[in-house]
């Protein structure tokens, strides 16, 4: 921003963002610190070596997986037919997807529980996957459906001219130009998905079929008071987000800005 | 279709129009094709929880015996008239506003400082993002541990001198709804703070160089022209500030389970004893529906706003 070029502004934002810093960084330097408490690495070994630990991350990994295929096809194609489709009654549509984002699952858990039972879905994938990505996909495509806007009818006039249909338009010349937004779905879905905790504790009862967020409950019963592998547990949990975070952070911010702020 | 009735009419036959006629129809009937898997999910879960849980809400029901009573909308009543609902709308007003406000805020001033010239931009904003993508149950057992009489939070207040602060945090009902707001601006400060430094970026360059060719300072572009262009971040977070508080269940249940007594209830939590431990469940389907009502009242009411 201009105007804040001097130097002692400079110097105050520096020191101000450092103790900001600090202060947001020291909760996860204490899981770190706790988690090489008494064994030390030791601690990691133990929670990876433990059986049912490889089991948990699979677990998780088959449902994110599902999740975020099933979320990104169904984000995309509803993002277009409400974005670029000239379709009657669409902004009804939208607003009617839009509930969903104010609809908690903890409040309607009773309907699920009966329906998953009678479905007998219990400690399956689709226990998860199903109600992660229909409570996933109003915020999913709020946000595509806000970068899809923006891109310019003309676009697809002249794909149309070329010999497109709307479905080969939407392929080649819609999906490659949302290679940003896209990151942001995928990752977002990643996290909430991965993080999830409270219909993993309802709906996967079979300890071979629990996900990783159940994993330090778990590990507290099993390992009783031994902190310091209860939260190296943690870290292990924290890490498959963190990298992934991490390495797409790039496209993740280009993302934000062309999906979320119009 | 032509009127012969079969589809192997040669091209050019037909006059441009009427090709474009049939070709626009099928466009338009074939693009709610797109919309079948979203409604679909959206319906078949979403819809219909909310139709059943509404339903569920007119009856005297402990969930688990086939016979339920039909009591109309006496669930609602025993809403309006329930000392703990009141407690816990105001306790989730509270949380609200403190949190909502606090996180924006601190995103606002984070991101605003990230404009200056200062160095390890990335590793800032890497530190003020990882807590959005650490799991709420993550989040709430290092929380736990942190302000617990041992914690690091009381050995920190040791070190300071300030040793008659020291407690545990989550028992003290005076505080534990803040020590948990606390929790929750931790773990989502990073959001607004991202959101607001997508919309900086975004903000042409130009309107400052005008504004300092006639004499503003710094604040004085920050608060005439950066805080009133930002509005519509300004909205989102609020709106989704409000859905989310509606919402807050894990950081709340793993780091107090809503106590000491109701000094931590929150909707969420309060519905999901109701369900689950009281076997109340037509009260609590009656609280999720007054929930839903409120989140869509709120957000019509924002949008109202934003639209002014």
């Amino acid at each position: 921003m201009p105007g804040i070029s001097s130097r002692w502004a400079n110097i105050g934002a520096q020191i101000v963002l450092t103790i900001l810093a600090l202060i947001f960084v020291s909760p996860l330097v204490i899981m770190i610190r706790v988690s090489l408490q008494g064994a030390g690495l030791g601690n990691y070994l133990a929670v990876l070596q433990h059986p049912l630990i490889p089991r948990f991350f699979l677990n998780s990994l088959v449902v994110t997986a599902l999740t975020i295929a099933l979320t990104y096809v169904i984000t995309v194609m509803a993002a277009y037919a409400l974005a670029k489709l000239k379709l009657r009654g669409r902004v009804l549509m939208f607003n009617l997807i839009l509930i969903g984002l104010m609809v908690p699952a903890i409040a309607v858990v009773v309907p699920l529980f009966v329906l998953f039972k009678n479905l007998q879905l219990f400690n399956t994938y689709w226990a998860l996957v199903l109600p992660y990505t229909a409570f996933g996909l109003p915020f999913t495509l709020l946000l595509m459906r806000n970068f899809f806007d923006g891109l310019p009818d003309e676009l697809l006039d002249a794909a149309r001219i070329d010999g497109c249909n709307s479905f080969t338009a939407l392929i080649w010349i819609v999906v490659p130009l949302s290679k940003s937004i896209s990151m942001v779905v995928v990752i977002w879905t990643f996290l909430t998905a991965w993080n999830e905790y409270f219909l993993a504790l309802v709906f996967m009862r079979k300890q071979t079929m629990q996900m990783v967020t159940q994993a330090p409950q778990f590990f507290t019963d099993f390992y009783d008071a031994d902190v310091g592998k209860i939260f190296a547990a943690l870290v292990l949990i924290s890490l498959p987000v963190m990298i992934t975070y991490l390495s797409l952070q790039k496209y993740f911010e280009d993302g934000i800005v062309s999906g979320s702020l119009k | 279709m032509d009127k012969s009735g079969t589809n192997t009419a040669a091209p050019g036959v037909n006059p441009p129009g009427a090709a474009r006629q049939t070709k626009r129809g099928n466009l338009l009937w074939t693009g709610y094709l797109y919309l079948i898997p979203v409604f679909a999910f959206v319906g078949g879960l979403i819809y219909y929880t909310i139709y059943y849980t509404a339903e569920v809400s007119l009856f005297d029901w402990n969930g688990l015996t086939p016979d339920r009573d039909f009591i109309g909308l006496e669930n609602y009543l025993d809403i309006a008239r329930d000392p703990v609902f009141h407690k816990i709308l105001l306790n989730t007003i509270i949380f609200a506003v403190l949190t909502i406000f606090l996180q924006m805020a601190l995103g606002l001033l984070i991101a605003v400082l990230l404009k200056f010239s200062v160095v390890l931009k990335s590793l800032y904003k890497i530190i003020f993002f990882l807590p959005v993508v650490t799991a709420p149950a993550i989040t709430a057992f290092i929380f736990r541990r942190i302000y617990s009489a041992e914690g690091e939070l009381n050995q920190l207040l040791t070190a300071l001198g300030l040793g008659r602060f020291t407690q545990v945090w989550l028992a003290n009902p005076d505080l534990a709804l803040y020590s948990v707001a606390a929790v929750n601006i931790w773990h989502w400060t990073g959001f607004s703070f991202l959101l607001y430094f997508a919309a900086l970026t975004m903000i042409d360059k130009s309107i400052y160089e005008a504004a300092l060719i006639d004499g503003a300072n710094f604040f004085q572009m920050l608060r005439h022209i950066t805080l009133p262009l930002l509005k519509p971040t300004h909205f989102t977070l609020i709106t989704l500030g409000v859905i989310g508080s509606l919402k807050t269940f894990d950081i709340v249940y793993l780091t107090t389970g809503g106590g000491p007594g109701r000094a931590t209830e929150l909707m969420a939590t309060y519905i999901f004893k109701k369900s689950i431990v009281e076997f109340d469940v037509g009260y609590s389907a009656a609280l999720s529906i007054v929930l839903l009502l409120l989140a869509v009242t709120i957000t019509v009411v924002q949008q109202r706003f934003q639209r002014t």
